[in-house]
């Protein structure tokens, strides 16, 4: 589903990302861990579009998508939900989601009203939340809303960076839990970034490390979670 | 909804209240800038892109129709529709640099490019009359009725308002709106969630210069002589002020500001051009404490009277 091949990128003088290459199959829950400033949301960056790589590839369903612009990757079926939630303050709940169709929206059965109706089934608060401004969400809502809006536009995967920032505990394990009831119910695949080792391993299929740039361990979580060493080197455990 | 119907009865019962031609010229000017600032408004409050060249645009639209219905004898309809187009492609032009730089970069540019334009109209003698001004331009007339009397003037000038603003109203509902508001609130999160801000934002200029253009044939109709001094940087500062004062982002609130900012020189003549100090503590009170404007405190003093708290 989605292959990133040999990725390098970087901003200016520096290189951030060197030789990444990893794999995320229809409908896997994948997670990349890592200490801050470990390079993920370059990761992240690089795979949406936002940030043009230096090298390697990346390929959705086998096709490259390593040059286009964000909003066709989007169109294509690769959604990205940015660090920090980005929701847009100062239009309403429905105007984010509204904002958010794509051509692929409209082709699934029931269009837009389905997608609606399944961020409902989800998140019963943003229905409730349906006509505030952005900005007067808790920080929980908001990260409720970018997963909702990322749903809206129909994708075969999600790129989630760091769903767990500023979230109180409860309030980010019920949002794993939402991202795996996501995979369970319509089968999307998610790249998840995160800092927080503990809620990611217990939703993920498979973990990638990373430290300074480059994928340093791979495996299941059930055996990551045991390598000692790992843990305390890269997760901070 | 009902503020702007208020507003439009208030509007369109104003002649019967107005005693001289002195003071209808003054709701010529309000009405015509009414249109200018809810076009800049598209740029500045809703796509949240702060050029300072819109007066350039608006020189454009006067010039382009003064020259044309006096220098070439076309109708006016013909030199108010030229106009617009000029405009908007010249708009549309200004977008393409705009979509490299960002922030104050843009702002500075489109300084730059208004005061080329600015000189370029008064350079071109054979065509604008230079630096002294083009003069004898004939009143409106459209389909063998000329718009002579002040009151005539007054309903043609309305009705375009009227029809600028009920267009951005609707724009604000639509997807286009829409897009321009997400590109405002942060466009690396437009461009994830699909929308093409390449695209959006050449709208937006383009837009908007056809506000700039129509505003500017109907100042040149109105005042019967423009000259290139009139469309200098004191205009474009009043123009941003009536949008931040009267409320960026709101479909209501350059209606609001231009009319303000427009009459409120009249009865500060007293203070003769220390108003400008007026006005910048205006806008730096509004950025400050009221970021919607006016509109925006209207809005919220409304929501706290249904809700009390």
């Amino acid at each position: 589903m989605l292959r990133i091949d040999g990725l390098c990128a970087g901003y200016d003088a520096s290189d951030v990302l060197h030789n990444i290459s990893l794999t995320v199959a229809a409908g896997q829950i994948v997670a990349v861990l890592g200490a801050n400033g470990a390079g993920k949301t370059t990761l992240m960056h690089a795979a949406s579009g936002l940030l043009r790589p230096r090298a390697g590839a990346v390929l959705l369903d086998g096709a490259p998508i390593t040059d286009l612009p964000a909003e066709r990757i989007v169109a294509r079926g690769l959604s990205h939900v940015p660090q920090g939630r980005r929701i847009f303050p100062g239009l309403t709940v429905q105007e984010n989601l509204m904002v958010a169709r794509t051509a692929a929206t409209y082709r699934a059965p029931g269009g837009f009203a389905a997608a609606l109706a399944e961020v409902r089934d989800l998140f019963p608060r943003l229905a409730e939340r349906r006509d505030q401004l952005g900005w007067s969400l808790s920080g929980g809502e908001q990260q409720m809303l970018a997963v909702a809006r990322a749903l809206v536009a129909r994708p075969k995967l999600i790129l989630l960076d760091e769903p767990s920032l500023g979230l109180a505990p409860l309030v980010f394990e019920a949002m794993f839990t939402a991202i795996a009831s996501i995979r369970a119910r319509s089968g999307i695949g998610f790249l998840i970034v995160e800092q927080n080792a503990e809620q990611a391993l217990r939703i993920a299929d498979y973990v990638y490390v990373m430290e300074l740039g480059r994928i340093v361990a791979a495996g299941l979580p059930a055996d990551l979670a045991q390598d000692k060493a790992i843990e305390r080197a890269y997760l901070g455990a | 909804m009902r503020i702007g119907a208020g507003l439009l009865l208030l509007a369109v019962l104003l002649p019967l209240f107005i005693g001289n031609n002195y003071q209808l010229g003054i709701a010529h000017q309000a009405l015509i800038l009414i249109l200018l600032a809810s076009g800049y408004n598209l740029l500045l409050g809703f796509t949240g892109l702060v050029s300072f060249g819109h007066i350039a645009l608006f020189a454009i639209g006067a010039y382009t129709s003064a020259i044309l219905v006096v220098s070439y004898g076309l109708p006016f309809a013909v030199g108010l529709l030229a106009a617009a187009l000029l405009t908007g492609v010249a708009g549309v032009l200004i977008a393409i640099p705009a979509l490299r730089i960002k922030g104050h970069y843009l702002t500075l540019l489109t300084l730059a490019l208004g005061e080329v334009i600015r000189l370029a109209i008064r350079g071109m003698e054979s065509l604008t009359h230079g630096a002294a001004g083009f003069t004898g331009i004939p009143r409106p007339s459209v389909l063998g009725f000329t718009f002579r009397s002040g009151t005539e003037l007054y309903y043609l000038l309305l009705a375009c308002v009227v029809l600028g603003v009920l267009f951005i109203a609707r724009l604000e509902r639509s997807r286009f709106g829409r897009a321009f508001k997400a590109i405002r609130d942060g466009e690396t999160a437009a461009e994830v969630c699909g929308v093409d801000t390449a695209a959006m934002k050449v709208l937006a200029f383009g837009l908007s210069a056809v506000f700039a253009g129509v505003a500017g044939g109907l100042y040149a109709h109105t005042m019967r002589f423009i000259s290139p001094e009139f469309f200098s940087l004191s205009l474009t500062i009043t123009l941003l002020a009536m949008v931040l004062i009267g409320g960026r982002g709101t479909v209501l609130g350059p209606v609001v500001g231009a009319v303000l900012l427009t009459v409120l020189p009249e009865w500060l003549r007293f203070v003769k051009d220390y108003y400008l100090i007026v006005f910048g503590l205006a806008i730096w009170a509004c950025t400050m404490f009221l970021p919607q404007g006016l509109m925006g405190l209207a809005a919220s003093v409304v929501a706290r009277v249904r809700r009390p708290a």
